[in-house]
This record gives C-alpha cells, sequence and structure tokens, in this order.
C-alpha cells in the first residue's frame, strides 16, 4: 500500500445507526461509504491542473485515480493511493538521491519530462565552478541540403544544433506539503453523509443495507 | 507464457488463460518477461518504508513509499535490452515491433499495469456490499488521447448483442455510458462487439489495447434515474468467477 488516508465515520455514524440497528451492517456501511469517498478521490484526482511547466502530461493524476481503492472495516474506512510519488505532493519533506546517484536529474524542457536521462544517448554532463549542474545535449553539425546544380552537385549550409539544457542536476529537492492534493476534510465528511442518508433511506423502505 | 503471437493472435486466446498469463507479443526473451513483471508489480504495488530522515510534521512516521515508477521501469527495460545486446530487425527499428521502442515498452507497461489495475477495481466494484448502493457502472474517458475511438459506438453494439436495451436507452436518454454490474455489456464490451479487434478480451478497463477509458461506480439514485433498476430491486454482480481471477497456473505464473 503507498499512501492511505483514513476517515473515521463513527461519530457521524454513530447517532443516526441508533435507530437502525438491526437492520444495518456496521461493515457493509462503510463499505458503502467506502466507495462514495473512493469516487470522491477519484475525481479529485482527475480534476488536478496539469504541471505547472505546460508540459505534455504524463497521465500522473489520472493513473493516481486508477490506482486509487477504498477498503473499510466497522469503525473506519481506509482510501489507498497505490502510487508513487502522491504522498510526496501530499506530505511533502526533502528528496536525495538514493543507491550510487549524487544527482537528482530535474527536467528542464519539455523532451525530457517524463523520462529518466538514461533514456537519451545525446547527454553530457555540464559544468560550472560548482560542479556538474545539468545534462545538456550534444551538439552536433546539422546538415542541410540544397538543389543539385548544373554541374551535378547539390548545396549545403551547416548549422550546429544541440547544447540545451535537457535535466539540472541537484543533490536534493524540498517540496511543501500539498493538503489540496486529496479532497477537503468537509467534502469528504459530506459525502460521508450523503451517503449514509441515502443507505437509510434506503433501508427504511426495506432495501438491503 | 513467452508468445510469439502478434496482438491479434493474442486476443484469439481463452479470455481467461490471458487473465492469469502475463503477456507480450511476440516477446520470446524470459528475462525480459520477468523484468516487466517485476517493475509491473512494483507499480501496482509500491511499498512504504519509515526512514527517520523523512519525519516531517506532516510526515511524523517518515514514511516514504518505495517502488517504481513508469518513467524508471520504461529506463530499466531499455537498459535490460541494452546489456541483452538487443538488435531490433532494421525495418522494424523504432516501431511496435521494435522490443526496445519506446512505444513497444509504454504498450506493455501500460496495458499490464492497467489491466491488473482494472481488475482489482472490478473486484471491489463488484462487493455484495456495494452493490445496493452502487448498483451500476459508468464507461468514461478517464485518459485524453490523440486519436480517439467511437466508443458510443462500441456501446451500442455491445449493448445490441447483449441484449442490454437499458444500457442502449441509457445513452439515448443521458449522453451517458451506463449499465448494471451484473449487464452482459461488460463482456461484450471487451469481446469487441462490432467486429473490433482491439480489444482485451476482459469485462474490465482496459477493454481495448492503448484505450483511455475506465470505469466508475455510479450511485443506485442515478441508476434508477437512468431506468437501470428498479427502487428496492436486489443488485446483482458480474457473473464472472471472481475467485479465479488471479489464480494461478500450474506453472506458479
Amino acid at each position: 500500500m503507498a499512501i492511505s488516508v483514513q476517515v473515521n465515520i463513527s461519530d457521524t455514524a454513530g447517532p443516526a445507526l441508533a435507530g437502525l440497528e438491526g437492520a444495518l451492517s456496521p461493515l457493509a456501511v462503510a463499505k458503502e461509504i467506502g466507495a462514495a469517498e473512493e469516487l470522491l478521490f477519484k475525481a479529485h484526482f482527475e480534476n488536478a491542473p496539469a504541471n505547472k511547466a505546460g508540459y505534455p502530461t504524463t497521465d500522473f493524476w489520472k493513473d493516481a485515480s486508477a490506482a486509487t481503492n477504498a477498503k473499510a472495516s466497522a469503525n473506519a474506512i481506509v482510501i489507498s493511493v497505490n502510487q508513487i510519488g502522491v504522498r510526496q505532493r501530499l506530505q511533502g519533506g526533502d528528496i536525495f538521491p538514493t543507491g550510487d546517484h549524487k544527482y537528482l536529474a530535474i527536467p528542464a524542457r519539455a523532451e525530457a519530462y517524463g523520462h529518466a536521462p538514461s533514456e537519451f544517448d545525446n547527454l553530457k554532463v555540464g559544468y560550472s565552478r560548482a560542479g556538474a549542474y545539468a545534462l545538456v545535449e550534444n551538439q552536433a553539425t546539422k546538415i542541410n541540403w540544397g538543389r543539385q546544380n548544373k554541374a551535378g552537385f547539390r548545396d549545403f549550409s551547416t548549422e550546429v544544433v544541440g547544447g540545451g539544457v535537457f535535466f539540472w542536476l541537484v543533490k536534493s529537492v524540498h517540496q511543501e506539503p500539498d493538503p489540496s492534493v486529496i479532497p477537503a476534510d468537509q467534502d469528504i465528511m459530506q459525502v460521508a453523509d450523503e451517503t449514509l442518508d441515502a443507505i437509510i433511506e434506503r433501508v427504511s423502505k426495506g432495501g438491503a443495507s | 507464457m513467452p508468445t510469439s503471437l502478434d496482438s491479434a493472435g493474442i486476443r484469439a486466446l481463452d479470455a481467461s488463460l490471458r487473465r492469469q498469463s502475463f503477456f507480450s507479443a511476440q516477446t520470446l526473451l524470459t528475462d525480459l518477461l520477468q523484468s516487466y513483471k517485476d517493475k509491473i508489480a512494483s507499480i501496482i504495488n509500491p511499498v512504504t518504508v519509515q526512514r527517520a530522515d523523512r519525519v516531517t510534521e506532516q510526515n511524523p512516521e517518515g514514511n516514504v513509499t518505495t517502488g517504481i515508477n513508469p518513467t524508471y521501469a520504461r529506463a530499466g527495460i531499455k537498459q535490460l535490452l541494452r546489456d541483452m545486446d538487443y538488435q531490433p530487425e532494421p525495418d522494424e527499428a523504432g516501431t511496435i515491433k521494435d522490443l526496445s521502442s519506446n512505444q513497444r515498452i509504454i504498450l506493455v507497461l501500460r496495458t499490464n499495469t492497467e489491466i491488473a489495475r482494472g481488475a482489482g477495481s472490478f473486484i471491489q466494484q463488484n462487493n455484495a456490499d456495494v452493490l445496493d448502493g452502487f448498483p451500476a457502472l459508468e464507461l468514461y474517458r478517464l485518459k485524453g488521447r490523440v486519436k480517439v475511438r467511437d466508443w458510443e459506438e462500441r456501446w451500442q453494439a455491445a449493448a445490441d448483442e447483449s441484449g442490454d436495451t437499458d444500457a442502449d436507452a441509457a445513452l439515448e436518454d443521458s449522453g451517458r455510458m451506463v449499465a448494471l454490474k451484473a449487464s452482459p455489456i461488460w463482456d461484450s464490451l471487451g469481446d469487441g462487439a462490432g467486429d473490433y479487434d482491439d480489444t482485451l478480451g476482459n469485462p474490465y478497463p482496459p477493454f481495448a489495447f492503448n484505450s483511455g477509458m475506465w470505469t466508475r461506480n455510479v450511485s443506485r439514485k442515478d441508476a434508477e434515474e437512468l431506468g437501470l433498476i428498479e427502487p428496492g430491486q436486489k443488485a446483482q454482480a458480474h457473473p464472472l468467477d471472481l475467485t479465479n481471477l488471479f489464480s494461478t497456473d500450474d506453472n506458479g505464473n
């Protein structure tokens, strides 16, 4: 399980369930509220804004939606998001390189976003006085061919291409917590209340819980 | 299950066999398949560990989610193929038939990850305790695609084939593709009703290769308003034997 958010429904459910104690199973109620909360979380993820840089999407939040599920016990619901990165955005914190790596590679342009440096075979380390600072595209000479002349030769011109920064190299990154990554507490409680009302209405009319 | 079948060949296999088997068209490299399996398992089941250096006010236990993301899974597969000195056929380099091409690796990672997630959701959606509150599912677009397939047409074809006239009417009336969880329309969608040959044979998403469509629970109130279920009517689960969805074969695969 990657990250989970526990929703305590006991305070809300207790008084309302008292009158229908015999007809409702607390576990069944929790599962149904869990399904409703799961929908809330999924919709929240699916409506998350695109990445700040405006790069082509990697569908991170759409994948988070698909990776979201609810588990319920008699007195709590746990919403789990089985995806790397969601906890980091929610809780923030420092990120350091792992393993033998010395740097984190931060995408510097759209072509690099959603890719690992090892997926490119034309990058080299760029150095400043302070040391390595970026992964830079190798420069290359591009030949632009012209029309064939009367002598049978083709004109051409050359230009130097590449040299742009693909990834910035940093030794750590600090992210601030972002509680807006998940729905607000009041929205979570509202969904619990509404779902509970629907259950009680259905059961009171003779339906199953 | 190493196989030399192409996608159409895979589709022709029995659906239950495909559910139990990890497949990649025309891939005969067992090490590669194992690497795919390991990476996809890590994507769909990341692990939480506690680290003292990650303790903050918001994260007092120092929980860290560890695993692999699709980007590094893709990079790892490419590295493995380089280590194996894999060379595509010259006329196939960069195409879907090139095992080291981005589009091939993305397709395999994405399809298998999404099948696992779709199956997991399907099991939860059909849990007996949520059926009456959420008796139906909606097919909707989760992810955008450059080329968008006509899913309403597929829906109508699946409704025709399965005989689910209520699902057809729901689309006509509301513009939403909603059907009861027990409806055979989900099987028809996955089986390519309407002569579609890009489907995956499962009654849960993704219903087709590279599809951005997914399913979500629909409340009883909505299902009643759409004419799919009567007030007081008990909702049913999909008849697929869920207990066998992730069972293993004789080889433990």
